[in-house]
């Protein structure tokens, strides 16, 4: 009758060769039976596994269990030849099952792992189960193969039961060596204490540590979950709170005395590889944590918890393990979040959410950034080796709150000192310091703004505008004093604070430079231009392009065009072209931004508009300005006739809202001149690329511009002329005529007195 | 943990040394020829010690045949019956823990 296992193929190499040379050395000793001591005693006898479990593994107890066992066959018998005892038979049995169910030749680690789980005495060997367990490997298994071969150990192994329970039964007494020994048992699964250091300040943020406080103190629930944006500093409150056990006497001792671990769900997991570890490594934790007293568990990022370990929808997870200690008051736990992943993982998860009291942790304000940043800039200051001075601090604080919006203080501004202290110490400028150019330029780039002025003062910046302005814009001088006198207005702090910077109706005809002055205004101000022809807008539904689609619609997830080009950019110049096609549902959201600057998205996102110059432009009206001029009676000017039509096509609401209603007048002879100049000017920078000098007669100059200027079609009209009668002259010279090599173009009037003519006098 | 360790190993090394007595219980159809055989090849007995035993089985319906390490006695009563199994026989053993 023989057995499966009998053909030895389950066994490895190695596992094969110890049996035989065991058997070979009963065999010489005439033993009965071979039981697994033997088999152990003849492995941990082999060189290697001696050195490996040395101190692990008593070979002398091992030695004297199998002398114990040995059964030596008289002489006066006939010998028989070893057979198998009773265990081994069972043993290679379930050997031989397993082999055929991972379909992997048995190590003798893995027989290690055989015997650990299912063999009570072979424990007695072991100094440590522990020690013992860390030495062996499974590596050679894929990972089904584990979760296989793990299944199959259960279900031999209910014998040895008692094993594995055992370790987290002990109670822990409230003493400093128990305290010392949790550490130590849980330093695998990622605990680590966290303690007061005395060079660390924490600034500010006095009523939230109160409150902080007052929760720890309560009897049940006493669980605190910091929530903010993240890089406000939530991480940073529980270092508040040890300095704060440690250096405010009004704190009750019971706190005070307190120690703070520090736990990581992902290193949990991690050490969790099989399934069930997680939930057994998480109880047996929060047992010895409960047992203690005076123990406050710190999670960062606490929403990990909901969700970790779960498999399916109906599985257990993470946070449903831990809510009863939270729950009874056994543990305190302080827990960071930000306010999305709050949203999006503990609100789905009620029970788990309710065993927590919520502390809004907001931006901290630039004086207390400043603070934090002059407390913690002598790490950077060692690191690159440079110098931060208090006015840079200052500065880099401003800057980055100013300019950097999808952050927050004070993470942003100490990202900045890093990133200036980096490129500092690059460029070798450690000599002379972080300068203010260098902020900015970094900045800049981060921006993608150009920060232009040089000074930090915002009343520079701003002066000589309407100069600088004119000098790019024609004959609009009193359009553009209003409009810079609005901008100026807001610059010198007499706007409400919750209104746009500035909101201007340009007025005008087709072609006088009315989108040209917001383009230069937004340049001249180094802020970014954002400009949306309102055409695109003349459907009642295309409201929710600006502000995304509703919830359910398609393009929910995109967001909204205008809201998020805002959010991205707030200091910048908002220019809604041709406003009047726009459809009139659209104006009524431009009431509210321009009422209290803020606009509200469809995810419920506030969108801040105080930075905020809101330009519209519209022709509404510009076709009566004219006909107001012709008749017998000059009686209504232009701009009342424009007005006029103005108020008929946006409601008086809107109109209320404008700061200022800037009119664009005709062009006339002298601003077409200029316009002109200007055109000719950018022709001749494009010809140089085709070393063509451009020289036009002013009979030339003057036929152009008698052709090109056109009260009714304004600068476009002269654009268009040059390139009707200029560029396409010139086209057909530089492929195929006489510019074909470069040279002087001489533009004159031809023989007709209608057209132009080239000649090239090289 | 080591403390706890230490807890758990004293708790299993505290079992008695263990140690098991082997009784034969007598059936109808084994053949005494074959009962002394499995006498002297399994539990090393000489043929008059294991006549005397067999006819003892015989007589009282079971006899002690000897005490052993727990393994061993497990082992030889496996021994035992995989023979007896193999000659068509319902031999059968019992084990009884040490008597004091």
């Amino acid at each position: 009758m023989s057995k499966d296992y009998e053909s030895l193929e389950w066994m490895n190499k190695q596992l094969s060769k110890v049996f035989h040379t065991a058997i070979d050395k009963l065999f010489d000793r005439r033993g009965q039976f071979m039981t697994a001591s033997h088999l152990l005693y003849e492995i941990f006898s082999q060189k290697s596994f001696k050195k490996k479990f040395e101190g692990i593994v008593s070979i002398e107890d091992l030695k004297e269990a199998a002398d114990a066992e040995f059964e030596p066959t008289p002489e006066t018998v006939d010998y028989q030849g070893v057979e198998l005892g009773y265990d081994l038979d069972q043993d290679f049995q379930n050997l031989y099952d397993i082999y055929i169910a991972i379909d992997h030749e048995i190590s003798i680690d893995l027989l290690f792992f055989y015997y650990l789980y299912t063999n009570n005495d072979f424990c007695c060997y072991l100094s440590s189960t522990f020690d013992f367990f860390s030495k062996l490997e499974l590596k050679e298994l894929t990972s089904t193969q584990v979760s296989v071969f793990m299944d199959k150990l259960e279900s031999y192994g209910s014998a040895n039961e008692g094993l594995f329970e055992e370790d987290k039964e002990t109670p822990l007494e409230d003493n400093k060596d128990s305290f010392s020994e949790f550490l130590k048992n849980f330093a695998q699964l990622g605990v680590h204490e966290l303690t007061y250091s005395s060079d660390y300040h924490f600034i500010g943020r006095k009523d939230e540590l109160e409150r902080a406080i007052q929760i720890l103190c309560r009897l049940d629930k006493s669980n605190v979950m910091f929530i903010g944006e993240s890089g406000v500093g939530k991480t940073a409150m529980m270092r508040g709170l040890l300095s704060e056990f440690k250096n405010n006497p009004q704190v009750p001792e019971r706190l005070s005395n307190c120690r703070v671990v520090e736990l990581s769900i992902a290193s949990v997991l991690s050490n969790s590889q099989f399934q069930g570890d997680l939930e057994k490594n998480l109880i047996s934790m929060f047992d010895v944590l409960s047992a203690m007293k005076n123990i406050i568990v710190f999670v960062d990022d606490i929403h990990t918890i909901v969700g970790a370990g779960k498999t399916d929808r109906n599985s257990i997870d993470a946070s449903t393990i831990i809510r009863p200690y939270l729950n009874s008051g056994k543990v305190k736990l302080i827990g960071c979040t930000t306010y999305e992943e709050h949203k999006k993982t503990l609100l789905n998860n009620k029970p788990f959410d309710s065993c927590f009291t919520k502390i809004d942790i907001a931006e901290p304000s630039i004086d207390d950034s400043v603070a934090i940043i002059e407390g913690i800039k002598s790490r950077y200051e060692k690191h690159h080796n440079v110098q931060y001075s208090s006015e840079i601090v200052r500065f880099i604080v401003e800057q980055t709150a100013r300019y950097i919006n999808d952050k927050c203080l004070p993470s942003k501004a100490v990202d900045m000192l890093d990133e200036v202290g980096a490129k500092c110490e690059i460029m070798d400028h450690s000599k002379n310091g972080v300068t203010k150019e260098l902020i900015k330029d970094t900045l800049s780039k981060i921006c993608k703004v150009a920060i232009l002025s040089d000074s930090d003062d915002e009343s520079e910046k701003v002066e000589n505008l309407e100069e600088r302005i004119c000098r790019e814009v024609f004959g609009q001088n009193e359009a553009v004093k209003g409009m810079c006198d609005s901008i100026l207005m807001s610059q010198a702090g007499l706007q409400d604070d919750d209104k746009p910077m500035a909101c201007l109706l340009f007025v005008g005809p087709t072609g006088v430079g009315k989108t040209e002055a917001a383009k230069v205004l937004a340049k001249q101000l180094g802020v970014s231009f954002l400009k949306y022809d309102m055409s695109e807008y003349s459907e009642k539904h295309s409201v929710s392009k600006l502000i995304g689609s509703p919830a359910g619609y398609v393009g929910y997830d995109e967001g909204g065009q205008l809201t998020d080009a805002v959010r991205k950019n707030p200091h910048c110049v908002l220019l809604l072209d041709e406003l009047e096609k726009a459809h009139s549902d659209i104006y009524n959201i431009l009431l509210q931004i321009m009422d209290y600057a803020t606009l509200t998205d469809n995810k419920g996102v506030k969108v801040d508009f105080r930075h905020v110059i809101l330009i519209m432009t519209t022709n509404a009206g510009a076709r009566f300005a004219r006909s107001a001029n012709s008749g017998f009676l000059k009686s209504v000017s232009a701009g009342e006739a424009m007005m006029s039509e103005v108020k008929k096509t946006f409601s008086p609401e809107f109109i209320n809202r404008l700061s200022a209603i800037n009119i664009f007048k005709d062009m006339d002879r002298d601003m077409a001149s200029l316009i002109l100049d200007k055109k000719l000017r950018n022709l001749e920078n494009k010809l140089v690329a085709k070393n063509v000098k451009l020289i036009i007669s002013s009979d030339a100059h003057n036929l152009l511009l008698d052709k090109g200027y056109s009260v009714e079609y304004g600068g476009r009209n002269i654009e268009r002329t040059v390139n009707d009668m200029l560029k396409n002259l010139l086209m057909k010279e530089i492929l195929f005529g006489c510019l074909k090599n470069g040279g002087n173009a001489n533009v004159s009037v031809g023989s007709d007195n209608e057209s132009l003519t080239i000649t090239n006098d090289k | 943990m080591e403390e706890r360790e230490k807890s758990v190993r004293i708790r299993i090394r505290q079992k008695e040394p263990n140690k098991l007595s082997v009784y034969m219980i007598n059936d109808d159809v084994t053949t005494m020829d074959f009962v002394i055989m499995i006498l002297m090849e399994v539990f090393f007995y000489d043929y008059a010690k294991a006549e005397e035993t067999m006819f003892k089985v015989d007589r009282e319906g079971e006899a002690y045949i000897g005490t052993y390490e727990a393994v061993i006695a497990k082992s030889k009563v496996a021994s035992v019956e995989k023979r007896a199994r193999a000659a068509g026989f319902p031999l059968k053993c019992r084990l009884e823990p040490e008597k004091v």
